[in-house]
């Protein structure tokens, strides 16, 4: 037998058994340390990576920047008494492009709108609209939804309106409020007066439907239905369908005289 | 100092013999420390550009690209590392909704991401939205917790998956937030939500006893902790109820812990729990020395953190 091969065979058996019976020994921790990185300006891009980024960016730039429409005014959730510029706009438009939808599907007609002041977390500013605007305006991914309400829920909502003394935005509803008394001076909705025996369907967000803000009333309705239909897709195809978005500030909630 | 001396002394041996051919056959007989560095991100939820520099609470951090280099530049001090995600890694900017998520996994692959779990938003384009995206993807996906059997991820999501580096032997599981409440069910179908503190209770046990791993991590998006809702599971409980798991990496609460937070496990053995906050504006970095004489109760371990 060849003698190099022969010490090959022995270094191998050799290293085997260093291996194995190291294998057998087990490692444990002595030391722990940690640190947050933080990724900020001082660490420079890898090059690679954004250049693999770079289409897309330019695409989605392109895409969320082309105009949709016009705003002829600033768009804002500042309150003019108790309603706003964006927030009535943004109830009429989550009403309009809701209504075809679900009427198609279900058949039905959706009654009023109400959505969250604070849920409309930029503001639209006069001149180029675009699906930007839309994704600044409403971030979240709530979708509409409609729900069966009593008498007593309807009742529940106009306290909390009432009781809140915030814009918060409706569409297709005008409440005149005593301001001394707390209570409603007259409601109207759909332009007919309230009405004690019937049931209303209220569209809204999954979000405020879930008890976001409080909205109690909202919880366990008579009938739940979805659209399939996000709120800021609602915005989008509004905008697109449009020219020029115009301020509509009708009072539609405010204090009687 | 004299211990740090020591330490970088044993790196320096340890370096050297791993240059022969990868067999370093004293560390049998000779002291000698291994580093594993844990490089972990949570509910990055997106953002591939950094934040505006407008933005209320993290103004311009965050982005890839940076964070690739700096990922770089740790594997380069440490060629045994790492890297994690603890989920919700989908929604947040445009780029998943125009996407649904392709560009995300893209970039997750070039950063040699090793393992992720799943956040609910990962569901936000249904389950199929998210299998349809899995070829994107080079790395693996861990729940423990999500049962996928009668859906399409089932088989594609394992419960946990093991890694190894410089023959130190890592098991990462994952674990999932309640999807019911949160997630539309449409969108979840079939996956069926298991106690993650009996599943982790499992875990451990099955990747200690069984597969005799010697650095346990869950990658968990339960949350870190619910001070108001008592009765919600969260990394907090789960530290303290299990035992054997080394370090949680959450997710989901969005909480930026200054450092990670040591507690003491169910038989009082330390654990530590991290989590850097939201959109990638920070990443946690974890190293564990390990010592090859095995002397694990006397040595004990010492956590600078």
């Amino acid at each position: 037998m060849n003698t190099k091969y022969f010490t090959g065979i022995i270094v191998g058996v050799l290293l085997a058994t260093l291996l194995f019976s190291c294998k057998d020994r087990s490692v444990s921790v002595s030391k722990v340390s940690a640190k947050q990185q933080k990724i900020d300006e001082a660490l420079p891009d890898d090059k690679a990576i954004d250049s693999f980024i770079l289409p897309y960016r330019k695409h989605l730039n392109e895409t969320l920047d082309s105009t949709l429409c016009i705003a002829a005014e600033n768009f804002t959730s500042s309150r003019i008494g108790l309603e706003s510029s964006l927030g009535n706009l943004m109830a009429d438009i989550a009403l309009k492009q809701a209504q075809s939808v679900f009427e198609k599907r279900y058949n039905k007609r959706i009654d009023f709108a109400m959505l969250n002041e604070g849920g409309m977390r930029a503001d639209i500013l006069k001149g180029g609209v675009t699906s930007r605007t839309a994704y600044e305006v409403m971030p979240f991914e709530n979708e509409l939804v409609a729900v069966e309400l009593s008498k007593e829920k309807i009742q529940m909502l106009v306290q909390y309106l009432i009781d809140q003394k915030r814009a918060h935005p409706v569409s297709n509803m005008k409440l005149s409020i005593d301001k001394s008394l707390n209570t409603v001076k007259d409601l109207m909705i759909n332009e007919q007066p309230f009405q004690k025996d019937k049931t209303y369907l209220v569209l809204t967000t999954d979000y405020l439907q879930k008890n976001g803000d409080n909205m109690i009333f909202f919880k366990d309705p008579l009938a739940l239905y979805g659209t399939d239909y996000k709120l800021r897709n609602a915005m989008i195809d509004y905008f697109k369908s449009v020219d020029t978005l115009k301020i509509t500030l009708d009072k539609r909630i405010h204090y009687a005289e | 100092m004299q211990n740090r001396r020591k330490f970088i002394q044993q790196v320096a041996a340890a370096t050297a013999f791993t240059g022969l051919g990868g067999m370093s056959i004293m560390s049998c007989s000779k002291p000698v420390t291994k580093r594993i560095t844990v490089l972990h991100t949570n509910d990055v939820h997106s953002q591939i550009d950094p934040l505006p520099s407008n933005h209320y609470k993290y103004p311009g951090l965050g982005g890839f690209a940076r964070r690739a280099s700096i990922i770089e530049k740790i594997r380069k001090e440490n060629l045994n590392t790492i890297l994690l995600d603890a989920g919700d890694i989908f929604q947040g900017t445009p780029y998943f909704n125009y996407y649904g998520g392709e560009i995300e996994f893209k970039l997750m692959s070039k950063l040699k991401y090793d393992v992720a779990t799943l956040g609910n938003h990962d569901f936000d384009n249904g389950i199929d939205g998210l299998f349809g995206q899995l070829p994107n993807a080079t790395f693996d996906f861990v729940s423990a917790n999500y049962d996928f059997t009668n859906t399409v991820l089932d088989n594609y999501v394992k419960p946990y998956k093991i890694l190894m580096k410089d023959g130190i032997k890592i098991g990462v599981f994952g674990l999932g937030i309640k999807l019911a409440g949160l997630v539309n069910k449409d969108l979840y179908k079939e996956t069926k939500y298991l106690d993650p503190i009996e599943i982790a209770q499992d875990m451990s046990k099955e990747l200690k006893e069984e597969q005799k791993c010697d650095l346990i991590i869950c990658l968990s998006h339960i949350g870190y902790e619910y001070k108001a809702e008592h009765d919600m599971v969260s990394d907090v409980k789960l530290a303290q109820k299990t035992k054997d798991i080394d370090l949680i990496i959450g997710g989901h609460t969005h909480t930026l812990l200054p450092k990670p937070t040591v507690l003491d496990n169910a038989v009082g053995e330390k654990v530590l729990i991290n989590q850097c906050g939201k959109s990638g504006v920070y990443m946690g970095q974890v190293d564990f020395y390990f010592d090859a004489l095995g002397n694990k109760t006397s040595l004990g371990r010492s956590i600078e953190v």
